[in-house]
């Protein structure tokens, strides 16, 4: 059924705006961007007496003014696309900041239902709400809810249908801002009356209130369209607003907020709520907060919870990844037997699945670690790890929301780049966003752990473990730095604040746990699968093609004749000989394939980092997936395909073979780390950022710094040890 | 009428019995610690003394201070928010303005600060906490 009619889901951050529509919409949501921007467009659908009702999801908003991307989404969502309804969801237990959010959709005159959520929550606090009583006082339904059960929900639908139903345009609400503010919005109502193209779309008061505000989009709107007019208005703005800085010491834009504040206290006082207790109290969720986010005590916890999730996501993912890996091996082996050898064949084996099996490999941690975000998220225990944190990420320009980034990009070593760039979705601003999303590359992934191990193992077996942990330090460490010289650089701007309301904690619903895993999920399944397909075929094909000679193959096939003929009776000395003509046969292929002779032209600048034609081959399958470095080594130094996790026989080979040493496997360590993401993180780079320049960028510049440090590293270590 | 229920004027009722236009001038200037004698004092004569210092035997500061420099955990009341105007503007939509109440409820480990204000609990970086000069309640 097409839906009849729009309702916008509107309030305060952590106002349950969320709960309310995953209960509404269930599974019959889509969760898309807003034209341009980053903030996530969620939309789903439900049917209440047979009328089909379309949901919108708004950010979590404080105010109408245009202070954040998310206030200016809102605001323009609601004057642009005139949703028929909007429910205001407002939080019980916190009334007074939530109806200040209502009192400027009153001001706004948008055809209003408010939803008194949680209102379980502020009985418990001791705090009745006459609901009748506020929907007077303010002239719009109040229904009260519980959105986590779903109480109410039906009634709330009902109002939204009779107000949805009823013709009669809500007429603005208008608030007296006091003598001084109040004199200059009667000023600046002729010049207001004239910009005709913005009253038609705008209140001709909320427009003044607006200006008075300082609001830039609409301060922008107006001298855009009306120069002289817009630029009378604005000089009666600065002129009231420089009165209450020399009478008051303040803007307007605080006068308002305290009428606005002052408008709700006497609705509230009078008679809408009861308190049991006279004095706001400390409730449990401040209590824990002293424990939690205590100086000492704090970032203990901290590392205590992080260590759980990392645990968590890294143990019991594991198995259905071994699932996974099985199935793919499964599907392998019958599209070996089905297909015909060939190209074609080789194509779909090495291609197709294990491109493909590559990246839905990666789909269970993906879940499990957005499962113990979620838990994490929903419980509000993430934005404490935030505030916590934010102190130390502020000094590298970046904002205590981006340690999630961090951690789970492989903070604690392990972790998976994409998941982490997509984490930084939670991140407001958007330059302390991006310095995070090309950042977070620079941790120890998952994919990087088995070759540095690989590499550690061969070259530092005897301090293997400090080894490891300098590691993760050095990526720390690098990444923060890099962070720092990107926000005085490329990204330069200043620091958002960190001012955010922590929400108090609560247990999450499985529901909502669910949901949100899923939704992220997906949205890693279908932006990765999509592209990795093209791209792991491409990598193949630059392995593969050209093929040898036809005089060339015919030799190996004549050396294998030979073998055959020449050690019938000795079937040790022959399948050994075979071995050799095999692997001598996969090494010259390699050399003569694109992928070869790119790895030999780049040998010239490789060699100042000590970089063999071999290994700059696995390096350029790396950028594929960075599990591929192993196995494509492997390959390179004649073994055939390795399994990263029995690497023991390149280990050896590695550590015997003459081009190698502790200071070239240090410089082939450092490239690998902080060189260009892999093409899946890459994507997401780019859809995160609305943009493939920083994609691109990121590509260029990890190489460019790796390439410039492991040159580093060789030259002085040759200078030092090999000389 | 409302600017009479709430905010700053509030304030100046309880605190000055001589009339609003003495403590004008205390307002009219962002304050910090090194601010000039004249006004220091007005504010000093407004403050109250921190009732756990005061049980502790501890001194209070004296006049009005920014957030995280505040002797104690506890009730606060704001007597000016400084900084940019968007700053301003966003701790006024958050209903922190000159004349609220907040309770401080902790420090983090650097200077930032955790409060509770109209009944929200809000986290507030180390700049944007320097900003709000309170004085306890």
């Amino acid at each position: 059924m097409e839906p009849v009619l729009t309702i916008a889901l509107a309030g305060n951050p952590n106002a349950g705006k969320t709960t309310l529509f995953n209960h509404l919409t269930g599974a019959r949501q889509h969760v898309g961007n807003y034209p341009g921007i980053t903030v996530e467009q969620k939309e789903g659908c439900c049917l209440h007496q047979g009328k089909g009702v379309r949901v919108v999801d708004l950010p979590g908003t404080y105010s109408l003014t245009a202070y954040s991307v998310e206030e200016l989404v809102a605001r323009d969502f609601l004057i642009n696309q005139r949703p028929d309804v909007v429910v205001d969801v407002v939080d019980a237990s916190n009334l007074e900041r939530n109806l200040y959010l209502s009192c400027q959709f009153l001001e706004l005159g948008v055809p209003l239902v408010i939803a008194l959520n949680m209102i379980d929550v502020a009985e418990k606090r001791g705090v009745t709400i006459d609901a009748s009583a506020l929907s007077v006082r303010l002239g719009v339904p109040v229904v009260p809810i519980i959105a986590r059960s779903g109480k109410g929900v039906d009634q709330l639908l009902d109002a939204v249908l009779t107000v949805a139903t009823t013709n009669l345009q809500p007429q603005p609400v208008f608030l007296s801002y006091g003598a001084d503010l109040n004199q200059a919005l009667d000023d600046m109502m002729p010049d207001l009356a004239a910009c005709v193209e913005l009253t038609a779309v705008y209140p001709q008061r909320w427009l003044g209130v607006k200006l008075l505000e300082n609001d830039e989009q609409i301060v922008g709107k107006t001298l855009e369209t009306y120069p002289e007019v817009g630029r009378r208005l604005i000089a009666r703005g600065e002129t009231i607003g420089q009165h209450l800085q020399q009478t008051l010491g303040v803007y307007p834009e605080a006068v308002i907020a305290d009428h606005r504040y002052g408008y709700i206290k006497s609705i509230t006082h009078q008679g809408v709520v009861t308190r049991k207790f006279v004095a706001d109290r400390l409730y449990t969720s401040d209590k824990i907060d002293k424990v939690v986010t205590h100086r000492l005590l704090g970032p203990l916890i901290m590392a205590g919870v992080l260590f759980c999730l990392y645990t968590f996501t890294f143990s019991y993912s594991s198995v259905p990844v071994e699932w996974l890996a099985r199935l793919f091996a499964l599907i392998s082996k019958g599209v070996d037997l089905l297909l015909p050898d060939g190209p074609f064949k080789s194509m779909v084996i090495s291609g197709v699945v294990d491109g493909v099996g590559g990246v839905f490999g990666f789909v269970p941690i993906i879940m499990f670690m957005f499962f113990g975000i979620a838990v994490l998220e929903d419980s509000g225990y993430l934005a404490r790890v935030a505030f916590m944190m934010d102190r130390i990420f502020h000094f590298f320009g970046l904002h205590g929301s981006s340690v999630m980034p961090f951690i789970i990009s492989g903070g604690i070593a392990g972790g998976c780049a994409v998941p982490g760039v997509m984490a930084s979705r939670t991140l407001r601003s958007p330059k302390e966003r991006m310095a995070t999303l090309l950042t977070v590359p620079f941790m120890n992934c998952g994919a990087k752990l088995p070759i540095l191990t690989l590499l550690i193992g061969a070259f530092f077996s005897a301090h293997q473990a400090r080894y490891m942990f300098l590691s993760t330090l050095a990526a720390w460490f690098i990444a923060l730095c890099i962070a720092k010289i990107l926000r005085l650089t490329v990204l330069r701007g200043a620091s958002t604040p960190f001012v955010m309301e922590l929400p108090p904690y609560r247990f999450p619903t499985l529901k909502g746990l669910v949901i949100h895993t899923w939704e992220r999920t997906w949205q890693y399944m279908k932006k990765a699968g999509t592209v990795i397909l093209g791209i792991s075929i491409l990598v193949w094909a630059m392995m593969t093609y050209p093929q040898l000679p036809e005089t060339r193959a015919s030799h190996y096939e004549s050396l294998r004749q030979e073998a055959l003929r020449t050690m019938a009776e000795d079937e040790a000395g022959q399948t050994a000989a075979l071995a050799r003509i095999k692997t001598e046969e996969a090494q010259e292929r390699l050399r003569h394939s694109l992928g070869g002779r790119i790895g030999i032209a780049m040998e010239k600048v490789s060699q100042y980092a000590g970089i063999d034609w071999r290994t700059n081959i696995a390096l350029i399958g790396g950028f594929a997936a960075k599990e591929v470095i192993v196995s494509t080594l492997g390959t390179a130094y004649s073994l055939g395909q390795v399994d990263p996790k029995e690497a023991t026989s390149l280990k050896e080979r590695l550590s015997k073979d003459p081009d190698w040493n502790p200071v070239v496997a240090l410089a082939v360590l450092a490239f690998i780390m902080f060189y260009s993401p892999c093409f899946v993180t890459v994507i997401c780079i780019a859809k995160e950022s609305g943009s493939w320049k920083w994609a691109a960028f990121s590509i260029l510049f990890n190489t460019l710094f790796a390439f410039t440090l492991a040159v580093a590293i060789y030259q002085i270590g040759a200078l030092l040890y090999l000389r | 009428m409302f600017f009479n229920q709430h905010g700053f004027t509030e304030f100046f009722r309880e605190n000055d019995p001589k009339g609003l236009s003495v403590f004008l001038p205390v307002f009219g200037t962002p304050m910090s610690k090194d601010q000039p004698e004249a006004s220091s004092r007005l504010l000093s004569d407004i403050q109250r003394l921190c009732k756990r210092c005061d049980r502790r035997g501890k001194q209070a500061q004296p006049t009005a201070t920014p957030l995280p420099e505040s002797c104690c955990n506890g009730r606060m009341r704001v007597c000016a928010v400084t900084g940019d105007r968007q700053t301003c503007a966003h701790m006024a939509t958050l209903g922190v303005l000159p004349g609220s109440e907040l309770e401080l409820l902790c420090k983090g480990s650097g200077e930032q600060c955790m409060i509770k204000v109209n009944g929200g609990t809000i986290s507030l970086d180390a700049p944007t906490a320097a900003s709000i000069l309170v004085a306890p309640v």
